[in-house]
């Protein structure tokens, strides 16, 4: 059976593992570098190394990143973009990149609003200015790195974003071009910022794949696909995620929970990652993250990405306790040099629990913990971190009956064996690696949403439609045809508008190809 | 005459404070927002807000600047700003009225931020005060036709330069007329309307709910509930949990309701909506039903959630707000009582019925 890589970038740690099927070859922890290209390319290396001979049985790679997201919080390393937005005489009122942070609207070169765009029904609002696209493509010429268009009701008919690429092209424009409505759902400007965020962050992503593919040339091995996690806890390939890169942004969030589900094959619990500084707390809904209904911001930006609902605690591993004080200052990974139970001078969430629960880990001595600090004391914290955790799952769960908790990461030893509001506390074998483990053994998957009529086009057809249109983008991704399968078709009205509009949202899910 | 000048400042709090008055329907006003805070960096006139009225020239002018449609067409299909002051243009020019102020038709949604970007764009003060001091899905739903102003002519513009001017025989028909006119235009237009002298407006409007959605809003901002609670005589219905939301299309509204599980009780409170919140029930007894405002918020952020982002699990606050005497008159709950939204029951006030219950 060949041999999968699953990589899972933290904030703290790098984790990675070597599967074959189900089995756990090997796995590790390397520190994230403040790039994270450099841990990632180190945990590659580890893990590789310790394959041995058998690093020629790989054959794909699967990684869960926060690249995208750190280049936009850095506004580092960003392609410079042009932007078109159709749909003139409409739009005008608010412009493109209006109220952006400075430093990323630094990055955007020009801005165009030009007549053309859609009304709901799919007819146009005014006819694409044509003229208008052919002086763009003279003007932005070598002074831009990246094109994002936007025009109004391109999920209904995205004609003019496709016609305007098509002159830019003809035009000998020869830089990546974002069509929004192969980006987001409905809501120009959501989906307008989620087309620009992508096309700032391409180059990021293009020059990690040739670093990733360089380290593999050099470590000696060929043939190894190339997959990242997305933000709805599937993975895509390497060649749609150089297009679409944005689509990872959430990507280690998710794994962990979609981690949890595989090493229990349990569908439905609350997941509670929990790392060096943070509790990350998720809900498993039928295999997969629950997405959150409210609004997505991505550095302050507004998109109309569908994140996984998640409530983040400030209560890690590393966590800093001080007097009756638990945190949010966390020692992160400097954790075995400054914790009391490795001989270090401050008190953390670790020591407490290890003391408490008289767990053995490794170089770790409780003892020096309750030589120090008197039970009572200890036992006051860990009730106190307890009920955090508690709190968090009262908050996540969706009815008054208990739900099974899976704890995961490397924090979850410290977990209490019984929570209120969970059934059972299950920490799975290997959970320390369950975000790398959950990138590695997901599926290939695409989410579409768009708009229909039910008076223009039957129910029947609209729902096929867009169907297929998932299923071409997994196909894309990497998905092998014959084995995609429809995990959710959700259908809202929209009202005020007649002729039975609907939002559909489908998500589709298959195996690597 | 008392005024205030509206400033980027105010913007956040507006926003808030419309949805809350919203009742969960009249659109996001983000993007109003928005484009409001455009006007104020851009070369706009001065928005001018008026409270108080003793000086006003009796005979002075006053129409209604509103966004017509489908809140899901304006979130695409974005203004391109200046329609509603050409509404207004069209509407003096065809009937030879000097416009003199300008009011807002509802405070709730995005039409609590429509008249300030008119008001922007032409220099002419808004007042304090609108037809509804809430949300209503429907033209003729207004104190200022419960009081026998006529919405007509209803100027109705679009971003491409379409214009219509409707005389309707009464509230209905100018409703029904326009409303199809605004989907023929695609969905969402622009519309000046309900011109009349400010002696019969200020007969017939419900006074500062412009400065009161900006009151609103700072004390949510602010995290002070009580604040607002205390100003409205509002009453808390219920905290819980969002346990089941139904949907079903009917006729292009948006309809269903909400089922919410007692935090601290194992009580029931189901809230029916369309558009809008309409009727909240505890345990099958009616407790709040419309003109009375019923409001959904966050538990931990006090923040307003609409019809349509209420969902499963989350952990709400409901509250109930008696509305204002002239939306409570005989003749006004013909439009906007329980029985115009179709339920087979009479208005009973929120503050009659919760003290029942505590009983």
């Amino acid at each position: 059976m060949p041999i999968k890589i699953g990589i899972d970038i933290g904030s703290t740690h790098t984790d990675v593992v070597a599967l074959e099927g189900k089995n756990l070859l090997a796995a590790d922890k390397v520190m994230t570098t403040q790039n994270l290209t450099d841990g990632l390319l180190n945990a590659i290396t580890t893990v590789i190394q310790k394959l041995g001979e058998r690093k020629n049985e790989i054959n794909s790679l699967m990684i869960g990143t926060t690249h995208g997201l750190n280049a936009l919080h850095q506004a580092k390393g960003l392609n410079r973009v042009a932007i078109i937005r159709i749909g003139l005489p409409a739009g005008e009122g608010v412009p493109p990149t209006f109220d952006w942070p400075e430093n990323l609207n630094n990055f955007i070169t020009h801005k165009y609003m030009i007549r053309g765009g859609h009304e709901y029904t799919g007819e146009e609002i005014t006819e694409l200015d044509e003229d208008k696209i052919k002086k763009i493509a003279e003007e932005i010429n070598g002074k831009t790195d990246a094109i994002a268009i936007t025009s109004i009701f391109s999920i209904v008919n995205p004609d003019h974003e496709l016609r305007t690429r098509e002159i830019l092209k003809e035009k000998g424009i020869n830089i990546p071009i974002i069509l929004s409505h192969e980006i987001g759902g409905i809501g120009l400007l959501e989906r307008e910022n989620s087309t620009i965020l992508n096309a700032l962050i391409l180059r990021i992503f293009e020059n990690l794949i040739i670093k990733i593919k360089d380290l593999l040339s050099k470590l000696g091995i060929e043939d190894v696909k190339i997959f990242f996690a997305q933000n709805d806890g599937t993975v895509a390939s390497e060649h749609f995620i150089k297009n679409y890169p944005i689509f990872t942004v959430a990507g280690p969030v998710s794994n962990s929970i979609r981690g949890a589900h595989l090493l229990t094959g349990i569908k439905n619990a609350i997941v509670m990652d929990i790392g060096g500084t943070t509790t990350n707390v998720g809900v498993l809904y039928d295999g997969y993250p629950r997405e959150s209904s409210s609004i997505v911001e991505i550095v302050n930006i507004r998109t109309n990405f569908r994140m996984p609902d998640i409530y983040t605690l400030a209560l890690g591993g590393g966590t800093v306790i001080k007097n009756e004080k638990i945190g949010p200052e966390s020692v992160g990974y400097a954790l075995t040099q400054k914790g009391i139970s490795w001989n270090g001078d401050t008190l953390t969430t670790t020591d407490v629990a290890i003391a408490i629960k008289r767990i053995t880990l490794e170089n770790a001595n409780p003892k020096l913990v309750l030589q120090k600090f008197p039970t009572d004391y200890l036992t006051n914290i860990y009730t106190k971190m307890k009920k955090m955790w508690e709190n968090a799952i009262d908050l996540m769960k969706t009815s008054k009956t208990d739900i099974q908790v899976i704890a995961v990461g490397g924090g979850s030893i410290m977990i209490p064996d019984k929570l209120e509001g969970a059934s059972t506390v299950i920490k799975p074998q290997n959970a320390q690696y369950a975000n790398a483990i959950g990138a590695t053994l997901t599926k290939i998957g695409a989410t579409v949403e768009r708009t229909f009529s039910y008076e223009q086009t039957s129910r029947e057809s609209a729902i096929k439609n867009i169907i297929d249109e998932a299923k071409r983008i997994a196909t894309t991704a990497g998905a092998s045809n014959n084995t995609i399968e429809i995990r959710e078709i959700e259908e809202l009205q929209i009202p005020y508008l007649p002729g039975n509009s609907v939002k559909i949202k489908v998500k589709v899910v298959g195996e690597f190809s | 005459m008392e005024t205030y000048y509206i400033q980027t400042k105010d913007i956040q709090n507006l926003i808030i404070g419309a949805s809350f008055l919203g009742t969960g329907g009249g659109g996001d006003p983000y993007i109003g927002g928005l484009m409001l805070k455009r006007e104020l960096q851009n070369n706009s006139k001065k928005i001018e807000i008026i409270s108080k009225v003793n000086t006003i020239n009796q005979n002075s002018f006053v129409i209604g600047s509103a966004m017509m449609g489908a809140p899901i067409v304006m979130i695409e299909k974005i203004p391109n700003s200046s329609e509603t002051k050409k509404a207004l243009e069209a509407y003096s020019n065809f009937t030879g009225n000097k416009i003199d102020y300008i009011t807002p038709l509802e405070m709730g949604g995005v039409n609590s931020t429509i008249p300030l970007i008119t008001s922007a764009k032409t220099g002419i003060p808004v007042i304090d005060g609108d037809g509804m001091g809430r949300a209503f899905p429907e033209l003729q739903m207004t104190t200022f036709y419960f009081y026998g102003i006529q919405p007509s002519p209803v100027v109705i513009f679009d971003e491409k330069g379409n214009i219509s001017i409707v005389k309707g025989i009464n509230g209905y028909w100018s409703e029904k007329i326009a409303r199809t006119i605004t989907v023929r235009y695609g969905g969402s237009a622009y519309i000046a309307l309900y011109g009349t002298n400010i002696k019969t407006y200020f007969n017939s409007a419900i006074l500062g709910t412009l400065t009161l959605a900006l009151e609103i809003g700072q004390s949510i901002n602010d995290m002070r509930l009580d604040d607002v609670l205390d100003k409205l005589k509002a009453i808390i219905l219920f905290k819980g949990k969002v346990i089941d939301v139904n949907r079903k299309l009917d006729k292009g509204f948006s309809k269903g309701n909400v089922t919410i599980q007692g935090l601290e009780n194992n009580n029931i409170l189901k809230i029916d909506f369309q558009n809008e919140f309409l009727l909240a029930t505890i345990n099958n007894d009616i407790i709040a039903s419309v003109p009375d405002l019923i409001t959904v918020l966050d538990l931990f952020t006090f923040k307003p959630i609409t019809t349509d982002r209420i969902k499963y699990g989350q952990k709400v606050i409901v509250v109930g707000i008696p509305s204002n005497n002239k939306l409570r008159s005989p003749n006004a709950l013909k439009y906007i009582g329980p029985r115009a939204f179709g339920y087979n029951t009479d208005f009973i006030p929120l503050e009659q019925k919760v003290k029942k219950i505590a009983n």
